[in-house]
């Protein structure tokens, strides 16, 4: 705001506006919000629930007389937050509501100081209703954004306070994984927190204290295979339920204390006359029971939280919106295909390099994603003998910790993938990595481009050869007989498992086939079978 | 003082919930007594290990659309075991599976609150560690014990023994929605046999290999890592509709210097197996 006047006071219309906006800021980073949503349960609808919190206080500030007087205002923002609460955020979001509008009531014209009293009851309020308060939330957010307005000097401006209250706000949400494991296992700040501060920001007209970039620098989502977190993150109960319950004489504290064995993250909040309520819990029937036996129910909402989760999951693991996870350690791999760069990525690799048998990449190339990659250790995959010097180069240039895996071949480098993990060391990785690539023998199928004698084995141009540990083994116009004979080589010793990557083009199909009779021909070995859509071999093949 | 009192079969039962996955032989022990979660196909519930046999559970499983669900028994089934056991018996250990997986530690504790002489025992494990917990107490009950001694040795277990499953596909322990750390696995476009183990009360991946043979040899590994050299050792081995799984990995454990005394054969049950998938098999381990 900039200390506009003519909102300082508490009119239907100034509520009208400034909740308005607050709204439509929100709506905007709703996925965002979801997104960063890990605690208490990952089940992405932190964004949804205090939209739809907020929505509700719009929605009836829209029906409401033009001309209300404060105290009025304040007692319907107040009831419609707390009525429209859905989820944990949002019962947290209306006792944050509550807390304000209780000494807004008071107030014929908002000041700094004003604005001081209105924080630290929110906070009080907010504290109060939850159990146990846990740091490195919404809770934390607004708590240290009310403690710099309360250290700011007593003639500060309004327009300044509001500003530094914005910034302290952004630092605080910024800190939340300090504090709150959960959130630095997943790579992200608090959902709430973050919301809070969206909706504020919104409400003060978007700039204030230079924060809104804060918005976009703190919005950042690791890849799924790292943002599903450990402990709190699982929520044993399935139903997040929450509901209004009218009645007279209703008691918070019994209603706690009967609903606390059914299921956790419980909140109760309100007054004698209203409740509301939520809680994570597996028997949301036995919950509404034991609350109509109190009052009347209204605004139920039933919510499972395992299909949001899994919601939440999906979105995540698309590849758009999944970069590489960043952990103590990456993989840069240097492959060709689009099939051999989905499977790269899917066991976790990146940043990944084009290139391959035909066109070897540079070591600059190779060292520009070494650069790019976020992790403060790195393994190469060079994936061709032909390009293990040149990794090899930039493993002696780089200024971080860079291991070679001698991969001769994409599918050896996959196999090795199997053993990387982010959490581990270079070393860990390198030692568990390399025993696999000792195990794998991998093998190719192509088309000869000239005539010749090689390994003392003919070759006519055009027939398809086959390449067992990177030396010819057979040649001829049938595709299956070549491929058996690399099979037959390959599969020997305790080796079990073949991987088959089929290539790009017209002999994709033909390749299939050549698959399935494998298959048959070597009924006791494995078969696992890939789109690898390289360049220039129909089959690539490799067994463990 | 409560402490003092020696613990034997007389005056001491031991309460399990049906997740112990307990062999049949175990099942009949006279102080033992179990408490069953719930699955439920869709609308229709059924008590694990009691109106739902694993053999008829995999079959469902394979054929179900959707995958079946699970919920912990209400702390009215707890209070009304402990009630029936405590008109015989003095004292009541009761085992559980994990806290951090399940509420019905919390059901449990819930149940045992206003009563006396009842141990509600968080194991931070599943299925056959709650048997062989209870076994190897039963054999302590056996000699004679205390409270104290029982306390020591459940200690010693949650932190000493061993505990490792091969899974056949991730897929069900994703979509039941307790991955816990093996959710970096997730997501793997190569088909993976993850070894899984269990760290502070939740799924932690062991290792990731590919193939049978290399799950196999991968468990081996873990055995000899977590059991000392010539040690004997209590082992129990359960499968999920996979019965031909137990002597393999027995042969596996039999090639060690380690002493092995298998003390219990079986399956994985209905809630376990809800998690775990069809074709799994999971041992378990602790040095005597």
């Amino acid at each position: 705001m900039e200390a506009d006047a003519r909102l300082r006071t508490v009119t239907t219309s100034n509520a009208r506006t400034l909740v308005g906006a607050s709204h439509r800021a929100l709506e905007g980073r709703k996925q965002q919000v979801n997104d960063l949503n890990v605690y208490p349960v990952p089940d992405g609808d932190t964004g949804t629930n205090l939209l739809l919190t907020v929505r509700s206080v719009a929605a009836e500030l829209a029906k409401a007389d033009d001309n209300l007087d404060t105290r009025a205002v304040s007692d319907l923002v107040s009831n419609a937050a707390l009525m429209g609460a859905r989820g944990n955020s949002g019962v947290i979001l209306s006792q944050i509501v509550r807390g304000a509008m209780e000494v807004l009531a008071e107030m014929d014209v908002v000041s700094s100081a004003g604005v001081v009293k209105i924080l630290r009851r929110s906070t009080d309020t907010a504290y109060r209703a939850v159990r146990k308060p846990v740091e490195g939330t919404i809770l934390t957010v607004l708590r240290e954004m009310t403690e710099a307005a309360e250290s700011a000097p007593e003639t500060v401006e309004l327009s300044e306070l509001l500003a530094l209250i914005v910034r302290a706000g952004w630092k605080s949400v910024e800190h939340t994984p300090t504090l709150l494991k959960v959130l630095a296992d997943a790579g992200v700040v608090d959902a709430g927190g973050y919301g809070l501060m969206v909706m504020l920001e919104g409400m003060l007209g978007g700039d204030v204290g230079g924060a809104s970039a804060s918005a976009d620098e703190l919005f950042s989502i690791p890849g799924i295979t790292e943002s599903v977190p450990d402990e709190h993150g699982e929520s044993i109960y399935t139903y997040c339920t929450t509901f209004l319950l009218e009645g007279v004489g209703l008691d918070g504290p019994d209603m706690e204390q009967v609903l606390e064995p059914l299921g956790d993250s419980l909140l109760v909040v309100g007054t004698d006359r209203q409740l509301k309520v939520h809680v994570h819990t597996d028997e949301p029937g036995v919950v509404l029971g034991l609350a109509t036996a109190r009052g009347v129910l209204l605004h139920v909402a039933i919510d499972n939280m395992k299909t949001q989760t899994a919601e939440r999951d999906a979105r995540l693991a698309s590849p758009s919106t999944s970069p590489a996870p960043v952990g103590r350690t990456q993989v840069v791999a240097v492959v060709a295909g689009a099939g051999v760069r989905k499977l790269f990525r899917s066991l976790g690799a990146g940043p990944l390099v084009e290139g391959g048998q035909s066109m070897n990449p540079s070591a600059e190339e190779i060292m520009n994603a070494v650069c790019s990659a976020e992790a403060p250790e790195v393994v190469i995959l060079p994936n061709n003998k032909n390009i293990v010097m040149a990794a090899e180069q930039v493993a002696s240039l780089a200024k971080k910790p860079v291991a070679v895996l001698r991969t001769h071949s994409m599918q050896v480098g996959l196999s090795a993938m199997v053993g990387f993990d982010p959490e581990r060391s270079l070393d860990d990785n390198v030692a568990e990595m390399s025993g696999i690539v000792d195990e794998v023998l991998s093998g190719e199928v192509t088309r000869a481009v000239r005539d010749c004698v090689v390994d003392d084995v003919d070759v006519r141009e055009g027939a398809f050869i086959g390449l067992a540990e990177g030396k010819l083994v057979a040649s001829g116009d049938d595709f299956f007989e070549v491929a058996r004979e690399v099979t037959a080589r390959l599969l020997v010793g305790e080796r079990e498992l073949v991987t088959a990557l089929i290539g790009e083009g017209d002999e994709a199909e033909s390749a299939r086939e050549v698959i399935e009779r494998l298959r048959e021909k070597f009924g006791d070995a494995e078969f696992e079978v890939h789109e690898g859509g390289q360049p220039l071999y129909p089959l690539l093949l490799a067994a463990e | 003082m409560v402490d003092e009192l020696r613990l034997d079969r007389t005056n001491t039962a031991i309460v399990v919930d049906s997740t112990a996955d307990l062999s049949a032989g175990l099942a009949a022990d006279p102080n033992l007594s179990m408490v069953p979660l719930n699955v439920h196909f869709g609308e229709a519930s059924y008590c694990d290990w009691v109106d739902m046999q694993p053999g008829e559970f995999y079959e469902r499983l394979k054929a179900a659309d959707s995958l079946p669900t699970t919920s912990q028994p209400s702390p009215a089934k707890f209070l009304e075991e402990y009630k029936k056991l405590r008109t015989q018996f003095e004292r009541i250990y009761s085992i559980h599976l994990t806290s951090k997986l399940s509420g019905t530690f919390e059901s449990a504790t819930a149940a045992s609150k206003d009563m006396t002489g009842i141990t509600v025992i968080d194991t931070g494990l599943v299925s056959q560690s709650g048997a062989l917990l209870a076994r190897q107490l039963l054999e302590m009950l056996d000699a004679g014990t205390s409270h104290d001694e029982i306390m020591t040795y459940v200690d010693r277990f949650r932190r000493e023994s061993g505990i490792v499953f091969i899974l056949d596909t991730l897929e069900y322990l994703q979509k039941g929605g307790r991955i816990g750390k093996a959710a970096g696995l997730v997501g793997s476009m190569l088909h993976m046999k993850p070894l899984l183990t269990f760290n502070d009360g939740i799924v932690d991946t062991y290792k990731k290999v590919r193939g049978g043979r290399k799950a196999m040899a991968a468990m081996q590994e873990y055995f000899l890592e977590k059991t000392t050299p010539g040690a004997r050792v209590a082992v129990a081995i359960a499968h999920a509709a996979a019965p031909h799984k137990i002597d393999e990995v027995l042969e596996l454990l039999k090639q060690t210097d380690r002493d092995v005394h298998l003390v219990l054969r079986g399956e994985v049950g209905s809630v376990i197996g809800t998690y775990a998938g069809p074709d799994a098999v999971a041992l378990f381990f602790i040095e005597e």
